[in-house]
């Protein structure tokens, strides 16, 4: 009795009214909390399986049945996709492999294991950017090389995302310019390799600087300075030759300025800094959810069962062909 | 070019002409108690050639379909509004009282239409994909389905002006009924469908199958508050004006999730750097 309460038709439209409350309520003042659309979904979700299993009339019409069953599985295939999912960011260099510790994590779901990020490999490769006047970016082309191999290169891009191990690599609007740096002690000790990532590009090309400590040392202002600037006027395409002839300045907190190109090294203290090569890196959202196709799939079915029922219920019908007599406003009845 | 106006525009102006044509022979044939549906299919298959032609005209001038600027989506619905429409009036007599209501709403995005600059954009890269094309139409079905049963469910509610009652007895109350709600089955499902297709367009191009950006949250209001029409309607015993109304509602949300929203908000369509 209390499931068939439970499963009443009567109590889904509130429901359907308060998450419609719910959205409008989130999008238009800013309702923080997921909850507010969390809870009328999940009151939804009781109350149709409590109408599946409770009402017999709703099980009779084998479209309908389909519709709600899957509009259910949808529901609870999202629920596992969020509990296992991951969003971030990455940001790769051109030559510099992918690393876990690359990633900026967004939202994690509490069943994601983050070790699974080990198992993904790939390096990044040569970036082309296209654009338009008044910077309309095109497409973009990113080759990316599994294994560190050169005949495992993949172009990745726009629609294109690379995927591996579940995870999928999509391209962001986020690029720019990068200097590799070898840092050496200026007696004994290891090199250290790096990459620093300078403001992106072209969003901020006036401002190509960024402040770095030496690991160990002091702390730096580096500047790119740049000569081929692109004519933002017209077509051009973002790739490593806006690199060629490009500068990186050193300065000191003590106002000390060194200009170094590629290949050069500069003393820094007790650290030697060598740049190794300037080169651009590339944004990469980070997405993992395993029920995706499974999603997909539910919405397909809920949408073959709503199709079925509705031809059963309407379509397959004539429309009725009654004596033609209609109320008018007035209350009297016309016939024709 | 003829004095001074482009191809594209005289098409344009030629295509609006013939929706005109064709909204002034339902009413008057509705004035004068004499329907002609012929004529009225005439001109509304003119029309939809005239703007297939406008379109195809842009398309190989730019090198890209009309999906961007306002103008484009105006000019597309122009199309696929005639189009949708033209095949319904022609094949479901049921729905032919409603073009009193639904032609002067084509008319009005053919007005709407001459006030927007038709200047072109830029295609960004995210827009070459299949999925686009199949979210695209499904929309569009939607749309044509949502625009028959408001026609027919307006003349429906306003039946105290004359020639809408005139036009109702002469189809039926309950065949007019029935049709609103089969048009409003059917839109349930294609906006069903163009949620899903958007899914996996927005999932290949910016990696998130949804965001809650305002054109996903109102394209979402709009599917919620038509389930809640059909729902409505089997489970409460509806009156029938308010179920009329409701159905306007959702026409009304519709319209304005289609031609509004993406031109007031920054959705991440755009490309930019």
């Amino acid at each position: 009795m209390r499931l068939r309460a439970l499963g009443s038709l009567k109590l889904t439209l509130p429901l359907m009214a308060a998450l419609l409350a719910a959205v409008v309520g989130t999008y238009r003042f800013g309702l923080v909390s997921i909850w507010w659309t969390v809870a009328p979904t999940l009151l939804l979700a009781l109350n149709l399986a409590a109408a599946i299993i409770a009402n017999p009339r709703f099980r009779r019409q084998a479209g309908l049945l389909v519709f709600h069953v899957a509009l259910l599985s949808l529901l609870l295939f999202a629920a596992y996709g969020q509990l296992a999912s991951l969003t971030g960011r990455v940001e790769i260099a051109q030559g510099q492999a992918f690393s876990p510790e690359l990633v900026m994590v967004q939202s994690r779901g509490p069943w994601h294991d983050l070790s699974r990020l080990e198992g993904i490999h790939f390096t990044q490769g040569s970036l082309q950017v296209n654009y338009a006047p008044q910077l309309l970016r095109g497409g973009t082309r990113s080759t990316v090389y599994r294994d560190e191999d050169v005949a495992t290169a993949v172009v990745v891009g726009d629609n294109v995302p690379l995927t591996q191990q579940g995870y999928r690599f999509y391209t962001t609007p986020n690029k720019g310019l990068a200097a590799v740096l070898v840092v050496q002690q200026r007696v004994g000790g290891a090199a250290q390799l790096g990459t620093v990532h300078f403001p992106s590009y072209p969003l901020r090309d006036w401002d190509q600087q960024v402040s770095w400590t030496v690991p160990g040392g002091a702390p730096l202002q580096l500047t790119l300075e740049i000569d081929r600037r692109p004519d933002l006027s017209g077509h051009w395409t973002l790739d490593d030759s806006l690199l060629r002839g490009a500068r990186l300045a050193l300065q000191g907190a003590d106002g000390e300025r060194q200009l170094l190109v590629p290949g050069d090294t500069a003393k820094v203290g007790e650290q030697v800094v060598k740049l190794e090569a300037l080169r651009l890196w590339l944004g990469y959202e980070v997405f993992y959810n395993p029920a995706l196709s499974w999603m997909l799939a539910a919405a397909l079915v809920a949408v073959l069962g709503l199709g079925w029922h509705f031809w059963a219920k309407l379509w397959s019908k004539p429309l009725s062909t009654e004596p033609v007599q209609v109320k008018h406003r007035s209350g009297r009845w016309v016939h024709t | 070019m003829v004095a001074g106006y482009t191809h594209e525009e005289l098409l344009l102006w030629a295509g609006i002409a013939c929706y005109a044509a064709a909204t002034v022979t339902q009413w008057s044939g509705a004035l004068a108690g004499r329907d002609n549906p012929r004529s009225v299919l005439l001109w509304l298959s003119i029309g939809v050639v005239v703007f297939a032609l406008a379109i195809a005209e842009r398309w190989l001038r730019l090198d890209y379909g009309p999906f961007l600027t306002l103008y484009e989506i105006l000019l597309s619905n122009l199309f696929s509004l005639g189009l949708i429409y033209t095949l319904l009036y022609r094949t479901v007599p049921a729905v032919r009282p409603g073009a009193l209501v639904a032609l002067p709403l084509l008319l009005f995005i053919g007005v709407w239409i001459t006030t927007v600059s038709p200047a072109p954009s830029q295609l960004p890269a995210t827009y070459d994909n299949p999925w686009l094309w199949v979210h695209v139409s499904i929309g569009k079905l939607f749309l044509g389905a949502a625009l028959a049963a408001v026609g027919v469910a307006a003349l429906l509610l306003l039946r105290s002006v004359p020639v809408f009652f005139r036009a109702i007895t002469r189809s039926g109350e309950e065949t007019l009924d029935q049709s609103v709600w089969r048009l409003m089955a059917a839109a349930f499902v294609f906006h069903s469908l163009m949620l899903i297709a958007g899914a996996v367009w927005a999932q290949d191009a910016w990696g998130r199958f949804w965001s809650w950006d305002p054109l996903e949250t109102w394209a979402f209001i709009t599917w919620l508050v038509l389930g809640i029409t059909l729902h409505a309607r089997v489970t409460y015993n509806l009156p029938h004006w308010l179920g009329w109304s409701m159905v306007s509602v959702v026409f009304v949300l519709a319209f304005l999730t289609f031609f509004g929203v993406p031109f007031v908000s920054h959705a991440p369509h755009k490309g930019i750097l």
